[in-house]
């Protein structure tokens, strides 16, 4: 018999611990509310589960909130997660990105004819889950099912325009290259768990700081191994060169709204993974891992940083620039001090604040092919609407680093924290990378303000794709059908005015403008009054790294 | 040390690679050792039916609804891994245990639900 | 150490089953069969995950492998209903 030696074990869960989880189950009860009201809901009207979410969120939020003040967090469920500071705060910013994706959403889905709407506010809330179970758990078994929750529902949600060839492609692509990332993790964590015999993360750290690592002692081949394929796993996932190929496809072809949550959202999830397997777990092999890690963080700022700047469409740019800012946070993973830990912390939220509003404007500019969203787009924008243009560029200034905004905290934190940290030669590399990052930033601010539309005679050929599935009766949808031709002008002032741009005559969607100003009010007080945040930081990073 | 760990993990991946491509090639060269230089035949290369002639071609559409309820098979089949292994041990789990696997199905439940009201379990 | 050296032998083969598998994703074009390897890795690690539960006498092991298993039906069902929905609007599938 098989289980004759193993003690019958039970666990009854207590109070505690279902408290403990409480901002993740009134996530779970509001996605499968969306999702059971989604079938009660009528056709083409289905922005109202946007505001179901959004309370959800909220509700979500407000617990996090409360159990940060109560200050009574650690282990529930038997160690599978635990809410510590560190779980918490990458908590707050999770629920920040989902919160302002599901602001942006109702006009986008809208506009791009999204016939699953119900579907994708449910995936919206179960990803958000997914990452914050990944942040919160406390080991490997809970790290990989919250990876492959969110994972899961972004494959979906990559693909859920089903009128856009892109888009399913994007949703393929991701599908493969990221459960292709998952197996290598998966068998970084076999390997771990065959070394040590554990697969809670304090089990493997007590393990691995009791028993010398040695490659002659039996485990230390595996472990050398299991860190290899988890490194390889994980830098997918945040996308880090080299393993970045996904990125700028998937970015680009799924709906804007999901890219926006995605690429803060995973980041953010697999960041904190990241950080609980390899400063909290195994930090006690940092010397094997470091290098490694150094490494990738190098190639990462480096390449991501030359790559965006060559590119003309926006949002593509902003893809490798995610690339270039896991760079970053890469650094600060290297670093592995408390110091560095909390400028990762630091910088995920700042991050949080200033990518999902720049995505917000792309956002708001793209039109229904997926197209209108390349420099010369946004060329003269500061004219035809000052206030999307302002917010653009503080976003662009944001993410170049300017004092003032919350990107220069993120920055300051993770480069200071290096040198502090004996890695000055990453600081250097990574000031550097990020003056290339000024260039291709405020080239975007230039083409606002300083640039004039064409003025040759325009062809704007709407609707690619003819829509199979007769799509939501909107406005903007009839707006952007058929084929205009802008007529030719000679003075720019004309020019501006009879250029067709359908997402401009379909105005912005209320819900994208307090996005948007919640994303741009977060990039200035983060970058003017940040001490808050950077006292929270310090403490989850306290509870992490010691 | 490091050196020498990251050396054994390189040795075991080209060993492994290593493996699938010698394989490869094997079977290869075996094919073109044993199988080569026999005859041709037109009939030869035509499906086998056992002994029926072939009709038209083995690329026929099936219906989507079939994948569909593949899909929804699947779906629902491997949750009785939980289930089972609930079952196993019931009696020791007692009342939460209960509860718990109430629930664990009732979401099932929902799911199902779902696809029903979407109109997915309809037969074409 | 906690592991004997007969465990050695089922490592040996699950990581062979992982490499073809990983191979047979980086070759193949099509993504029915890249899916097919992919479920190949993740199997392949079910059985190093169960040598490994086995002797180390741990029931760790054995739960991840359930869990692998579930995930791994869902990844079908998610990875085959984006084929379908691509092969709806295209009738041909394949990742160039």
């Amino acid at each position: 018999m098989i289980f004759a030696d193993i003690s019958p074990f039970t666990y009854t869960p207590g109070a505690t611990d279902w408290l403990r989880i409480l901002p993740e189950l009134i996530l779970l009860g509001t996605g499968l509310l969306t999702l059971m009201a989604d079938l009660v809901a009528a056709p083409g009207r289905k922005g109202w589960l946007a505001l179901v979410g959004l309370a959800g969120v909220i509700g979500a939020l407000v617990a996090t909130v409360m159990l940060w003040a109560g200050g009574t967090y650690g282990d529930a469920f038997y160690g599978m997660v635990n809410d510590d500071r560190v779980a918490l705060f990458a908590s707050v910013v999770i629920l920040f990105a989902v919160g302002v994706g599901l602001l942006f959403s109702p006009g986008y889905v809208e506009r791009q004819g999204i016939v699953h709407a119900g579907e994708y506010y449910t995936l919206m809330i179960l990803a958000a889950l997914g990452m914050m179970l990944m942040s919160s758990a406390s080991n490997l078994m809970m790290l990989f099912v919250g990876l492959e929750i969110l994972s899961l529902a972004l494959y979906i949600l990559s693909a859920i325009v089903t009128t856009r060839r892109r888009s399913q492609e994007a949703g393929m692509k991701y599908f493969i290259l990221s459960s292709f990332a998952s197996a290598f993790l998966l068998y970084g964590m076999a390997l771990t768990y065959g070394a040590t015999g554990k697969t809670s993360l304090a089990g493997i750290r007590a393990f691995v700081t009791t028993h010398a690592f040695t490659m002659g002692s039996g485990f230390g081949p595996l472990l050398v191994v299991a860190l290899g394929l988890m490194a390889v796993g994980f830098c997918f996932k945040v996308s880090a060169i080299p393993f970045q190929a996904w990125t700028p496809d998937v970015y680009v072809g799924a709906p804007t709204s999901v890219t926006a949550f995605m690429s803060v959202g995973t980041k953010v999830a697999a960041f904190v993974g990241l950080a609980r397997v390899f400063l909290f777990a195994l930090s006690p092999l940092r010397p094997t891992w470091e290098p490694v890690l150094w490494v990738v963080a190098v190639l990462t700022m480096i390449g991501g940083n030359l790559l965006a700047a060559t590119q003309r469409d926006v949002k593509r740019m902003l893809a490798y620039s995610s690339v270039a800012n896991a760079g970053y946070m890469m650094v600060a993973v290297a670093t592995h001090t408390q110091a560095s830990f909390q400028g990762l912390l630091i910088y995920l939220a700042t991050y949080a604040a200033m990518n999902l509003g720049a995505f917000g404007v792309v956002l708001a500019l793209e039109r229904r092919d997926g197209q209108g969203t390349t420099l010369d787009d946004f060329a003269g924008l500061g004219r035809r609407n000052p206030a999307l243009a302002a917010l653009m560029a503080l976003f662009m200034f944001a993410l170049a680093g300017t004092p003032a905004t919350a990107g220069f905290i993120g920055k300051w934190y993770v480069f200071y924290a290096a040198m502090r940290g004996a890695h000055v030669e990453l600081a250097i590399i990574g000031l550097l990378a990020s003056l290339v990052g000024v260039y291709y930033y405020l080239r975007v601010v230039w083409a606002i303000y300083f640039t004039e539309p064409a003025t040759a005679p325009l062809l704007v050929t709407a609707d690619e794709s003819a829509p199979v599935h007769e799509p939501i009766a909107s406005a903007s949808a009839t707006a952007t059908g058929g084929v205009a031709l802008a007529e030719p002008a000679t003075a720019t002032g004309i020019a501006m005015a009879t250029r067709v741009l359908p997402a401009e005559r379909a105005p912005v969607h209320l819900a994208t403008w307090l996005g948007l100003a919640l994303a741009g009010v977060l990039t200035l007080v983060l970058g003017i009054v940040p001490m808050l945040m950077v006292d929270w930081a310090l403490a989850a990073a306290q509870t992490l790294v010691k | 040390m490091v050196a020498t760990g990251y050396l054994f993990a390189a040795i075991f991946f080209l060993g492994g690679c290593a493996f699938v491509l010698g394989g490869l090639a094997f079977a290869d060269t075996l094919n073109a050792l044993l199988l080569k230089g026999r005859k041709r035949a037109a009939s030869k290369f035509d499906t086998y039916e056992s002994g029926e002639i072939p009709l038209g071609s083995a690329w026929v559409q099936y219906p989507l609804a079939f994948y569909i309820f593949a899909l929804l098979f699947v779906a629902f089949d491997v949750d009785i891994v939980f289930i089972l292994s609930w079952a196993v041990i019931f009696q020791q789990l007692g009342w939460f245990g209960f509860v718990e696997i109430v629930f664990f199905i009732a979401v099932l439940a929902l799911g199902l639900v779902y696809a029903w009201r979407k109109g997915v379990i309809r037969w074409i | 150490m906690p592991i004997s050296d007969h465990v050695t032998a089922y490592l040996i083969v699950s990581a062979l089953l992982f490499t073809i598998g990983a191979m047979g994703v980086l070759v193949r074009r099509n993504p029915l069969v890249m899916f097919m390897s992919i479920e190949l890795m993740l199997n392949a690690v079910n059985l190093s995950f169960m040598a490994f539960a086995h002797f180390l006498n741990s029931v760790d092991g054995w739960m991840f492998v359930f869990l692998v298993l579930t995930v791994a039906a869902a990844e079908v069902v998610v990875g085959l209903a984006i084929i379908v929905s691509i092969f709806r609007s295209r009738h041909e599938i394949d990742v160039d």
